[in-house]
């Protein structure tokens, strides 16, 4: 079966065939497949549910947006509205397919093994997601700072963010000191803990979930 | 056997901070390195682990581990002989759990897998923290932290183990806890520096006592340890001038509960701060001192009551809420809102809530008196701790909001900037009739400007009369 990384590259090859199609028929199914799969996996319904609000507004809004103001006809604009809005679809279902079960960790630490990206930058990426809820503490705190001065930094204003950025500089300087001092160096060899094979079978399936996109593009009619 | 330093010099932006130093640090010894914050503690160890100049510092003179210069070795190699544990242990950690996080440190040294297994499981029994090994970070005290950063270290392998102010996030249980640790370790042959500016607890188990005075270290003959290991005095507060008037309550605390992670720091029944006046709380390291200021400034979750003006606090308006009420930050930068000095000083000057009584005059006057003078186009960012912190200090007291709460606003400064600082506080305090609320190690120098104190001990405080200096 797949690993991270050819999940990673299934998601991909679908994003690109999506993106250079224009069949509603296609996309119908790809997200019907996609929902079907994280039911299956019993992925908590709140879960889903969050999938679906994140998806409703970019989903009408593309929809709307070629139905309306298209340049063609209106069977034309029709098509071309819900191929936009079945797309839009698509992209979060895929995501949500992909991060299904797996952590971020996971995806990078794989993505590093098997396409041997820069260790320096999958860490760099970790350390990142970890901060991220501090990094909300540190706005709400950068925001108080301000109004304490009689401020009130909006989000549009250069301060907040430059704020922000001196607290992701000092972060990541003391998170690049304590990766040093554990032993970490740029390009030097390391171990690894765990093997993520990417497996024959693995890529067998992504050759014939690619064939079968390409049958259903064939007899789709709309 | 031993990690030396001959004539060690440290600068930022050549401005030295350690200057010409001589240390050997030899196996099977516990050293206590004691300074004021901001005397270079963090500067000496981050250069004795090898991490400056690579990130920042300039640094001259020999640095040696065991006979080789620390500069040649590659960091898998300095790793498994010299550790650092950082001042603040949310930031050592590159993964999301300890299981990852040893995996991580051990993938550097190029073990396989049994051996990784094989190192954290001894490591963790080591410190006592076997049944932590799939517990995520964020689910950790400080003091667990700290354990696992220790047992991190160990497992890599290394022999001399250095640790920056270990103890600042950790409650005082647990601080002995680790002190005792750190003597077993010491004994077994490690060779230990540990650097803190409180020095309770530690005259029975160290080997070795040096004060960073001047940029240099000095060797604190045994005998005179005692001294340090003072006997706090106690100074009775005089009794507030209760005839003037019934007190007015600022803020009234009712069944308060403030959580720090997964730790209850303060389960409050009744307590009330009183207005105008300066209220000095006291208690020991991690007790929860700075997350209840946070609270008190709206920037941290409670659940119970706290009324501020008796409105319930986190109901207040922020916008309304932060133009009565502000907040020293224990860091002067997350003050800062402009660049340079000037700007930030304009700034305050244009939105004081005190205007009237802040005029150019005035300012400049503690400009000088605060050696602030003439710094005018230079970076707040580039100034020195001590300086950031009495700008810091001084652009919130020109703003004068009605509540003031000071997070250590002492720290870094040098005698002669205390006492212009307290002058500076007590001033603006009688002249404003601010509420004044101050959380501070510096006892001695506070209690002759404070009208009441709070002693928090465990999860609650209350006024008591008495302030150990
Ligand atoms: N990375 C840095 N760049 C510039 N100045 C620094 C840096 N780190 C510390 N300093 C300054 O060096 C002095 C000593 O700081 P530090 O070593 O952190 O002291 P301590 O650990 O004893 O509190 C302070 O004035 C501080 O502002
Ligand atoms: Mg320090």
């Amino acid at each position: 079966m797949m690993n991270a990384t050819q999940r990673m590259i299934l998601a991909l090859a679908i994003s690109l065939e999506i993106s250079l199609t224009k069949s509603v028929t296609l996309n119908v199914v790809l997200f019907s497949v996609a929902f079907l799969l994280l039911l299956i996996r019993r992925q908590p319904l709140k879960k889903i549910g969050l999938y679906v609000a994140i998806a409703i507004i970019p989903v009408l809004g593309s929809f709307w947006s070629f139905y309306l103001y298209g340049q063609g006809t209106a069977a034309e604009n029709l098509h071309f509205g819900l191929v936009m809005g079945s797309r839009v679809l698509v992209f979060i279902f895929i995501g949500a397919w992909l991060t299904m079960g797996m952590t971020p960790y996971v995806l990078l630490a794989s993505l590093r093994q098997n396409l041997k990206m820069s260790a320096t930058f999958t860490y760099g990426i970790l350390g990142a997601l970890n901060f991220m809820p501090r990094f909300k503490q540190a706005f709400s705190s950068i925001q108080a700072a301000g109004m304490m001065r009689g401020e009130v930094l909006r989000w549009w204003q250069p301060t907040l963010y430059f704020k922000a950025l001196v607290h992701a500089i000092k972060w990541s300087k003391n998170l690049a000191m304590a990766m040093t001092s554990h032993g970490f160096q740029e390009g030097a060899s390391r171990s690894a803990y765990r093997d993520y094979p990417m497996a024959k079978s693995g890529w067998v399936l992504i050759v014939l979930i690619l064939i079968a996109l390409q049958v259903i593009l064939f007899f789709s009619r709309y | 056997m031993a990690i030396t330093a001959r004539n060690l010099t440290v600068a930022y932006r050549d401005q030295a901070i350690i200057d010409d130093l001589n240390l050997t640090l030899e196996k099977k010894t516990l050293t206590l390195l004691m300074g004021p914050s901001g005397s270079g503690k963090s500067t000496l160890l981050k250069a004795l682990a090898g991490l400056y100049p690579q990130y920042g510092g300039q640094v001259s003179g020999k640095i040696e581990i065991d006979q080789t210069a620390i500069a040649t070795l590659k960091a898998n190699e300095r790793a498994k002989r010299v550790a650092l544990l950082f001042q603040n242990p949310d930031d050592q950690f590159a993964m999301p759990t300890v299981r990852e996080e040893f995996i991580f440190a051990l993938e550097n040294l190029e073990l396989d897998k049994d051996e990784i297994d094989q190192k954290t499981a001894w490591a963790l029994e080591k410190v006592g923290l076997t049944d932590f090994i799939d517990r995520s970070f964020v689910t950790l005290s400080g003091g667990e932290m700290q354990k696992v950063a220790l047992a991190e270290v160990l497992a890599l392998g290394a022999d001399y183990l250095l640790l920056d102010e270990p103890f600042a996030a950790v409650d005082s249980q647990s601080r002995e806890d680790l002190q005792v640790l750190l003597q077993q370790l010491s004994q077994e042959g490690y060779g230990i520096l540990v650097s803190d500016h409180d020095p309770a607890g530690y005259f029975d188990k160290i080997s070795q006592f040096y004060q960073l005075k001047e940029k240099a270290l000095v060797l604190v003959p045994e005998n005179d340890w005692s001294q340090y290991d003072y006997q706090k005095q106690t100074v009775v507060l005089k009794p507030a001038a209760e005839s003037d008037q019934a007190q007015d309550t600022a803020y009234r605390f009712d069944n308060l509960r403030i959580q720090n992670g997964e730790r209850l720091v303060l389960d409050q029944d009744i307590l009330q701060i009183f207005a105008a006046g300066i209220t000095l709380l006291t208690g020991p390291n991690g007790v929860g001192k700075s997350s209840v200021l946070k609270t008190l400034a709206r920037l941290h979750r409670y659940e119970g009551s706290l009324t501020y003006q008796e409105q319930e606090v986190h109901a207040w308006k922020p916008r309304l809420y932060f133009g009565q009420v502000g907040l020293l930050f224990q860091s002067a930068s997350d003050q800062f809102l402009n660049i340079t000095v000037d700007e930030e000083l304009d700034q305050v000057m244009a939105k004081s809530h005190h205007a009237d009584f802040w005029t150019k005059e005035i300012l400049d006057q503690w400009l000088s008196d605060l050696h602030l003078t003439g710094l005018g186009d230079q970076s707040v960012y580039t100034l020195s701790g001590g300086q950031q912190k009495k700008l810091q200090l001084l652009l919130m007291l020109i703003m004068a909001p009605q509540v003031l709460f000071l997070d250590e606003p002492l720290a870094g400064l040098d005698e002669q900037s205390v006492a212009v600082v307290l002058n500076l506080i007590q001033t603006c305090q009688q002249a404003l009739g601010l509420t004044i609320l101050v959380v501070s190690h510096q006892t001695r120098d506070l209690v002759n400007i404070v009208d009441r104190h709070l002693r928090y001990e465990q999860t609650a405080m209350a006024y008591q009369e008495e302030v150990l200096v």
